[in-house]
């Protein structure tokens, strides 16, 4: 309908005949899906054998607490996590075969493993998912599971939105994991540069999975952006003014101010690209007056926002965890919240530096250069304020410190060359080169590192007992030694003038370098096996790393510490008064650590809701229906959006209320639990009582 | 309402430490924040169309038909105080509001989705005539651009029609409470914001379209 | 993999792995140059910070040597220090940046145009247009009338003037060592301008993803004496074969050069580039990419859509 579409459409159908046409002999693609299904086999059996279904749907499925959604957040990031770690595993092993006129081929490719049109796929792939459905969900997640508690609230601003949001985000996920096997996805890489993405160069359904995954999971994000901004402006616990806000909290109102601004910038785009492919305007095309740079400015005035809307949380875990374990407060906070602000604050004057060989005159790539290169500023007191922490403090090199430190180094060296690329007489040799792969590869990291310090840090406060330490160590090192076989011949490469997203590789020379790489996926490979086995070793010695206390460290400092580990439901049994930047340090400086109030009063909590799960099911089902153009789906499945908001918005009974007594009943059998621990486990607990020394001397 | 220690904490608590009950944060209050930070969401939607609109203002390409010949800003005016007197109507709804008369406010709401429908049937009827003459989307940028940044506008009234009509059965069944009269003022400012994008639309597509 | 080892060892360009070891050029040389001055300048910055988080952490770390002391939580002086610091570098590296900037910009290459000035000389700038398919390169000599496809052949010691346009996707034209990157774009044209000092062999490649046939878009690129030059336009005017119009949208289908072909022309259709701009614009010169035609590289599909498998001693 409306465009001349390559293969079969049927009102009825769609564009799904196409199906009978494709080939499932690939057996990645077979692997993938087995795993897939006995995967879900697996997990329906269990969940019915354990009689778990009803546990599932009431304390998850259906949940408004903003702990449970920030969870679910990160177990949706970390799987997406493992796919697009499987596509890069893909790719550094295809390149590392496919070098040279001789190389040999598999698979119906002339070289490596992968044909160009699974190749490119599997790189788009990579990209979109790495950066939206895995980076973005776990920072996210953890601004969902720690910000409330961190300013002292009892939930999110809006509850309900919340759970939105994070279906939202699931529905994304399920669509580009349906891609995989139902039909194909892009080709065109993850930015999606216009006229490659246009119907004539791309026939396939592929951009139309991208497009509308990007969509649904963006609007997952703006949600999301409303509700923490506003749950930060309007709900933190009394005395907290914002220059005693932490700065974790910080940089979540930074990042979502950025995310809530730039967000609709990226919609706007995907959206006129959807209607040059789907009704056949002229936005993009190079013909009918269409103007195709135009995409790639609103892409990237979106694109490079987005760079911060990553980073900045992650600045802000890694000044978590740094004065935690320098057992001093964060050096110069109120310059660490300025420079904050100030990058958040230039993100939206540098967007053009992504494509400065366009033919643009050099007084405007000076300007765009010099706005990127004042980045580098702020960026660099963080790092210096960061080591000013450690300056005179006790530094233990426990595991989460152990990311944040490897994080900040991280960040000196991607900083370095991201300054590099920013400029223009340098960025004209190294433009789209594995350079600048590895460059934003080295800044990911930086997020990735703080991500698995951050899991380290905050795992005892959501589950109420620590990781394990030595897998922890050996996850690490892994890690880092992957980080650096990879990324280290890849900058090398990069100077050696290899572009990136080759599906062959004519040059020979590059070969020995490219295999260096393929070590380093190796120890990848090995380092996510340690995170694993440290799940699960950690979850079976669960009781043996039981947290006692609320404290989980020893030495932690803000807010989200002066509760129990893990939190009860209502996160503070009565709101915290806050009286100092560093409020828990505060507290034991003092030695006002009790938990036990005054008196209990009545708290007033939100009800489960089934609606966001159903609205997220009806734009999912839009999703796929609109890839496939089966418009009648697609109406119906808007009609069904519709009617669960009006439903909603009719629903009266929304929350209730926990009695006193109730909450007095649940502190006290909490706090007895813990006296019991005391007295029994007593030797047990050595290692965390001496981590909780006296802050001065 | 008890004071406890346990052996946990041997300390005596000092007070100032815990307040119980929380300071409730005003509801319709927070509702209102969170509906202005989602409007600047939307805002910046309109602010990268209208950057759109800059780049395709003469983007004919091949076609022939060019922007005089599509844009008649008199014929413009006839939408633009339907739409305006939707939103009077809306304004003297909540003024019954205010004065705690829940027919009239009834009264006023429906006018004004009236008013609002009839802008949308204004539109759909001016724009199948530019239909009737090939000048579709399809045709050139510039009218994809013209066609994309109204119709994104008629969207917003189309979305905003369906919540009222919600609304209108809600007061109606419900009158006022905190939910009903926090979502009555979002709408409010939903309904107003569309009639500002209006007039930038009137503004920079109608009237500088011709000029 | 015996192959891979052995092309390794015939490998042409070797002599010069690293560009920055081995530009040819004022273009290729200013990029190194303001490389080797701004990595100086971010030092200033860079060095002091690692050394700075080294040291804090042993020094400082449990059991070490520096004293404890959790007061020390702020400093007006060394916040002033940090910022101020990296601001004063960013001043200068700015400096740099616009001076670089102008030295390379493509449409007027400051860095060329010295060059140019020092050596006087009675050519005219040697003209070359630029024409990327889907998946291949059509340089077109309009002095000459003669082109060549995905083959580049300048003399040294002249300026050359490029235009650039596409026909289907975006490409960016990018000559390691010798040719900074431009855009090339469908419907629109860009320009380059550049000088080379000395003969020598490059490789020259797309380096914006264009499509499943983007791997396959390398080109020799042959800097030669102008004696040798000469010769080559001697030899390309005796090809038999012609780019007509009507045989450039034949040339123009969607190809990739998995053979690694190149070609010769005697003669060029003198519009061809405005041509190719306009209809391009107009939507009379596009062409539809079959879907899914790179799966299977096997295929009689596929092998319609490209040039076959590699031709030894093809140079």
């Amino acid at each position: 309908m409306f465009m001349d579409l390559q293969g079969p459409w049927n009102p009825l159908l769609g564009r799904l005949p196409m199906l009978l046409n494709l080939k499932y002999t690939n057996p990645f693609i077979a692997a993938a899906f087995a795993m897939v299904v006995i995967g879900g086999i697996v997990v329906v059996v269990a969940l019915t054998y354990y009689r778990r279904w009803g546990w599932l749907w009431r304390e998850w499925l259906t949940t408004v607490d903003h702990k449970k959604i920030g969870i679910m957040y990160l177990i949706v990031g970390l799987v997406m996590l493992f796919r697009g770690f499987f596509d890069a595993f893909m790719i550094r092993t295809h390149q590392a075969i496919a070098v040279g006129a001789s190389s040999p081929g598999f698979l119906s490719a002339d070289h490596g493993y992968l044909p160009p049109f699974h190749f490119d796929e599997v790189f788009t792939a990579h990209g979109t998912i790495m950066i939206l459905l895995a980076v973005t969900p776990m920072l996210v997640g953890f601004m969902n599971l720690i910000v409330p508690i961190q300013i002292g609230a009892r939930d999110m601003a809006y509850p309900f939105l919340n759970a939105v949001g994070l279906w939202l985000t699931a529905v994304a996920a399920v669509l580009v994991m349906v891609s995989l096997f139902v039909g194909d996805f892009s080709h065109a890489g993850w930015v999606g540069l216009t006229p490659l993405t246009e119907l004539a160069n791309s026939p396939t359904v592929g951009v139309d999975y991208w497009l509308w995954l990007i969509q649904i999971s963006s609007i997952g994000t703006t949600v999301g952006a409303v509700n923490i901004i506003a749950t930060i402006l309007k709900m933190r616990a009394p005395g907290m003014t914002l220059m005693r806000m932490p700065i974790f909290s910080w940089t979540a109102l930074a990042t979502n101010i950025v995310g809530l601004t730039s967000f609709p910038v990226l919609t706007v785009a995907l959206f006129l690209l959807t209607l040059d492919r789907y009704i056949g305007t002229h936005f993009f095309t190079a013909d009918g007056g269409g103007n195709f740079m135009m995409y790639t400015n609103l892409f990237w005035i979106w694109g490079h926002p987005e760079v911060y809307f990553v980073v900045l949380p992650a600045f802000g875990m890694i000044s978590e965890i740094v004065p935690t374990f320098s057992q001093k407060p964060l050096f110069n906070h109120k310059a660490m919240i300025v420079a904050t602000m100030a990058i958040a604050g230039v993100a939206w004057s540098v967007w053009l530096h992504h494509f400065f060989i366009m033919g643009s005159g050099p007084v405007v790539n000076s300007f765009f250069s010099i706005s990127t290169m004042l980045v580098g500023i702020p960026t660099g007191v963080k790092v210096f304020n960061w080591a000013f922490t450690m300056v005179r403090g006790r530094v233990r090199l426990e595991t989460p410190m152990l990311w944040a430190l490897a994080a900040v180094l991280l960040l000196i060296g991607g900083g370095m060359t991201g300054m590099m690329v920013a400029i223009p007489a340098i960025n004209y040799v190294t433009h789209n080169s594995v350079f600048v792969v590895a460059h934003f590869h080295n800044m990911f990291l930086i997020i990735a590192f703080a991500l698995f310090g951050a899991v380290t840090f905050w795992w005892p406060k959501a589950f109420g007992f620590r990781l394990d330490e030595r897998l922890g160590r050996i996850f690490f090192w892994l890690f880092w030694g992957g980080s650096v076989f990879v990324f280290v011949p890849m900058y090398a490469l990069g100077f050696l003038g290899m572009t990136r997203r080759l599906a062959y590789i004519s040059h020979p020379s590059w070969w020995p370098l490219l295999l260096l790489e393929v070590v380093g996926i190796g120890l990848y490979i090995a380092s996510l096996a340690a995170f694993v086995l440290q799940l699960v070793v950690s979850i079976r010695d669960r009781e043996k790393n039981r947290v006692r206390g609320p404290d989980a460290w020893g030495t932690s400092r803000s807010l989200e510490w002066a509760t129990h580990c893990p939190p009860p439901f209502y996160n503070f049994a009565a709101t915290p008064v806050v009286h100092s930047y560093d409020e828990w340090a505060w507290r034991r400086e003092r030695n006002l650590v009790s938990l036990v109030p005054d008196y209990y009063a009545d708290i007033h909590m939100p009800k489960n809701s089934m609606v966001p799960l159903v609205l997220a099911f009806f734009v999912g089902v839009f999703g796929f229906a609109a890839v496939w153009r089966i418009w009648w789906l697609a109406g119906l499945a808007l009609v069904g959006v519709i009617a669960s908001l009006i439903f909603r918005m009719f629903q009266k009974d929304v929350d209730y209320t926990v009695s006193a007594e109730e909450v007095e009943r649940i502190e006290r059998a909490h706090l007895a639990e813990m006296a019991d621990e005391d007295t029994e486990a007593a030797h047990r607990s050595a290692d965390v009582a001496s981590n909780a020394r006296p802050l001065t001397q | 309402m008890s004071k406890h220690d346990t052996q946990h904490s041997p300390e005596p608590v000092a007070s100032g430490l815990w307040q119980p009950e929380p300071e409730h944060p005003d509801s319709i209050g927070l509702r209102t924040l969170g509906f202005w930070l989602y409007m600047m969401s939307d805002a910046m939607i309109f602010a990268g169309l209208f950057a759109a609109h800059g780049v395709y203002l003469r983007a004919y390409g091949g076609s022939d038909i060019t922007a005089a010949e599509v844009i008649d800003p008199a014929k413009g005016l006839i939408p633009t105080l339907l739409l305006f007197t939707s939103v009077l109507a809306f304004g003297l709804a909540s003024v019954a509001l205010k004065n705690d008369d829940r027919s009239r406010m009834l009264r006023w709401m429906g006018a004004s989705w009236i008013l609002g429908l009839a802008f949308l049937g204004e539109e759909v009827w001016e724009f199948s005539g530019l239909a009737g003459e090939d000048a579709v989307p399809q045709a050139s940028a510039f009218l994809s651009d013209f066609w994309t940044i109204v119709w994104v506008h008629g969207a917003h009234v189309a979305v905003g029609l369906i919540w009222m009509a919600a609304m209108l059965v809600q007061i109606a069944r419900e009158g006022y409470t905190e939910a009903t009269v926090g979502r009555f003022l979002n709408l409010r400012i939903f309904w107003f914001f569309q009639a500002v994008i209006w007039v930038f639309v009137y503004t920079f597509v109608y009237l500088m379209g011709v000029s | 993999m015996t192959g891979v080892a052995l092309s390794l060892a015939g490998c042409t360009d070797s002599n010069a792995w690293l560009w920055i070891l081995n530009p040819n050029g004022p273009l290729a040389d200013a990029s190194v140059y303001y490389l080797i001055i701004q990595v100086l300048l971010l030092g200033v910055v860079i060095l002091p910070a690692t050394v700075l988080v080294i040291w804090a952490f042993f020094r400082y770390r449990d059991g070490g040597t520096g004293s404890y002391d959790p007061r020390f939580n702020h400093s007006v002086l060394v916040e002033f220090i940090v910022w101020g610091i990296p601001l004063l570098v960013v001043g200068v590296m700015s400096y740099f940046t616009i001076q670089g900037a102008f030295a390379v910009g493509p449409y007027n290459p400051e860095a060329v145009n010295k060059v140019v000035a020092q050596t006087p000389s009675n050519q005219k700038p040697l003209k070359i247009d630029v024409i990327a398919t889907d998946w291949q390169w059509l340089f077109v000599y309009p002095q000459l009338d003669i082109a060549a496809a995905n083959r580049l052949v300048v003399p040294a010691d002249r300026k050359v003037e490029m235009r650039l346009t596409s026909v289907g996707i975006t490409n960016d034209f990018y000559v390691l060592k010798v040719i900074n990157q431009i855009y090339v774009m469908p419907g629109m044209r860009t320009k380059h301008n550049f000088y080379l000092e000395r003969p020598g062999e490059y490789r020259g490649f797309s380096t914006e993803f264009s499509g499943p046939g983007f791997a396959w878009m390398n080109y020799k690129m042959k800097v030669v004496t102008p004696d040798d030059f000469k010769q080559w336009v001697a030899k390309a005017k005796a090809s038999p074969q012609r780019m007509t119009w009507s045989h450039f949208k034949q040339y123009a289908e969607p190809t990739i050069n998995t053979g690694n072909i190149w070609t010769l022309y005697s003669h060029v259709d003198p519009n061809l580039f405005s041509q190719v701009i306009k209809q391009v614009r107009s939507g009379e010169l596009a062409y539809r990419r079959p879907m899914r035609f790179s799966e299977e590289m096997d295929s009689p599909e596929f092998k319609k859509h490209s040039t076959g498998e590699p031709k030894r001693g093809n140079n």
